[in-house]
């Protein structure tokens, strides 16, 4: 067994840009929880 | 419950039995009952993630919070989707390639026998007092609801789960997690739906959005930097990412989950799905305990949410004064909706004068109904000898007031569902850390695979009875039992965390190096729980900190001495 995560090629996956493009798009999609969740604070929240 | 009720409970409890009694009939050795033979699809896998991480506590504690303290606490769940990425591209891929049966097995093989020890020890001390928790939540909902005795409750909800855990192991878990998670999933929706319907005739959903905001119950992103906060945007990115990193990278009963798909596309795939639906589904959870709050409003609540405790304090000498401060409660709340309505419709006619004078009233009538609601809770703590508090009852007794025909018996499926989920999973995980971590490792390296599978069953049936006593005893304590299981978790989390860090990206980190800076580590972190008031989310941060520097240091002092094949062989 070897101590290193990448000794093996990645499975393909079929989304655009491959499994690099399906982790950006994550990692978009978590600031935007963010933003929208900002968003929804400062319009609705008015203590 | 109504017969209805009863029948769709009973189908619920009916059903999961048999779905894991029938996912159990495959299988013979270790590989299919801790790893299900690696042969289960994504989104089972993916689904069983959800419903392991989402327990009772989800439903209860989570509603209740939000009712009382708004949306705040979604923030720690916000890493979420960059902690998926990471798992996705390091810890996952690793813990499936190596082929292990436990993420602490891997330990071993990088560092050495005793850091193995202490972190499988370290997980199996954490999840054993939590799983307590988690089978104790639902006795909490029934013991309003049905008012049947905890004891028995626990006892009822223990021993099912245990029977197809016992007999199936992961398959069992896998397949019935992804049945109650689908429940749950209807669960969350029915359940916001339903407090929506509840308003009452004329406050229009935009009226209840007002509301909620006017009462601070929207406040989903606190951007204050004051550490003592518990929930803020800085808290919940930093601490929730390093708590969320070690739940799903480092802590078995996840790590069990994602090993078990076919593949590593497919373990990589049940995380993503985790990481895209996690967020949304905790929103609607909390929005569900905020239109609580909003329905409230107008709705009388009890003056104390658990009956249980208002009863005993009825049948003492603190009667006449409870008595005393229902009535003023009674004539605070009266003045509130009185005047909740009254700025619904000055809003609604565009008369601003008006609605700020409302709203000022208004304030001032919620501050003296709330004061008096504390005031009480403080008197009903004072004579009991347990701490308690209403946090948890809060949903359990709208749903009990308000519905039947049905639904009551749906959403309390909806709650066992949660709760026998996080139970089967966690006893499963806390089975294979001592099964392979202790009695492989130590006691019986080499055996038939009849002698390992029975003797993961009895494991397995160790830990359900372990989980049943903690129970009784950790039931008593008296926060919130979100925060409970957050709490005791973070202790162990971060330092459990930090030795997978050194093990993944630190090359000069040595065994003995590693195996004292998990012992630095967790003085670290209980000594600032102790001696600070610092939230504990940043526990998560200082936990892993500490490792990995004393680690890098210490690895210095005590380097790697080369380790000869025939440990490596016998570490498998």
């Amino acid at each position: 067994m070897s101590d290193r995560p990448h000794d093996e090629p990645d499975e393909a996956i079929s989304f655009p840009g491959g499994w690099k493009g399906l982790y950006i798009f994550l990692v978009i999609y978590g600031f935007l929880q963010i933003a929208i969740l900002y968003w929804f604070t400062a319009t609705l929240n008015r203590p | 419950m109504h017969t209805i009720d009863w029948l769709i409970f009973a189908l619920y409890m009916g059903g999961t039995m048999a779905l894991g009694l029938w996912a159990s009939r495959r299988g013979k050795d270790i590989d299919a009952y801790y790893l299900g033979n690696r042969s289960l699809p994504w989104w089972a896998v993916g689904l069983s993630v959800m419903a392991t991480q989402a327990s009772a506590i989800t439903f209860i504690g989570t509603t209740g919070q939000a009712y009382n303290d708004g949306m705040r606490f979604i923030q720690i769940y916000l890493p979420l989707p960059i902690v998926v990425v990471v798992l996705c591209l390091t810890f996952a891929p690793f813990f499936y390639r190596a082929r292990v049966y436990t993420a602490y097995e891997y330990l071993e093989r990088r560092f050495d026998t005793k850091t193995r020890a202490l972190t499988s020890f370290l997980f199996q001390c954490s999840r054993g007092m939590s799983v307590g928790i988690v089978l104790y939540a639902p006795s909490v909902v029934l013991s309003v609801i049905l008012g049947w005795d905890e004891t028995l409750t626990i006892l009822m909800m223990g021993v099912t789960t245990l029977l197809y855990t016992t007999k199936g192991g992961v398959r069992a878990v896998v397949w019935t997690d992804t049945l109650q998670m689908i429940l749950m999933f209807i669960g969350v929706f029915l359940g916001l739906y339903l407090v929506i319907a509840k308003l009452p005739e004329g406050i229009t959903f935009s009226d209840a959005i007002y509301l909620g905001g006017v009462a601070n119950r929207w406040n989903a992103v606190d951007t204050s930097l004051d550490l003592n906060n518990r929930y803020t945007l800085l808290s919940g990115l930093l601490g929730g990412f390093f708590l969320m990193l070690s739940y799903f990278g480092c802590d078995q009963s996840q790590v069990q989950r994602y090993i078990t798909a076919s593949s590593v596309k497919e373990s990589r795939m049940s995380l993503i799905m985790t990481g895209f639906l996690k967020v949304p589904m905790q929103f609607f959870i909390l929005a569900t305990g905020v239109f609580l709050f909003i329905f409230y409003q107008f709705e009388r609540p009890p003056i104390y949410f658990n009956s249980a405790e208002v009863a005993r304090v009825e049948q003492s000498p603190a009667r006449d004064e409870l008595l005393r401060r229902q009535a003023e409660f009674d004539q605070a709340f009266d003045r509130q909706r009185e005047l909740s309505f009254g700025l619904v419709e000055a809003r609604r006619n565009g008369d601003a004068a008006e609605a700020d004078r409302l709203l000022a009233e208004r304030q001032a009538a919620v501050s003296r109904a709330e004061q008096i609601r504390k005031s009480t809770a403080e008197l009903i703590r004072s004579t009991s000898d347990t701490p308690t508090n209403d946090v948890n009852y809060v949903y359990p007794s709208f749903l009990l007031k308000y519905f039947s025909g049905g639904i009551l018996g749906m959403m309390i499926s909806v709650i066992f569902a949660a709760a026998m989920s996080s139970i089967a999973g966690e006893i499963a995980a806390l089975s294979s850390a001592s099964m392979i971590d202790f009695y492989k490792r130590y006691f019986k390296p080499e055996a038939s695979d009849a002698h390992y599978l029975r003797a993961g069953q009895i494991s397995t049936l160790f830990w359900g009875l372990f989980a049943t006593v903690a129970a009784f005893l950790l039931g008593s304590r008296g926060t919130s039992l979100v925060e409970t299981v957050n709490t005791v978790g973070s202790h162990f989390y971060g330092p459990i965390l930090g030795v997978f860090i050194l093990a993944f990206f630190v090359k000069r980190a040595s065994g003995t190096g590693a195996f004292i800076s998990i012992i630095l580590g967790m003085m670290a972190v209980i000594s600032v729980s102790w001696f600070t008031k610092v939230s504990w989310l940043y526990l998560n941060v200082i936990g892993p900190l500490v490792v990995v520097t004393a680690g890098i240091i210490l690895s210095l002092i005590f380097p790697n001495r080369p380790k000869p094949d025939a440990e490596m062989k016998n570490s498998q």
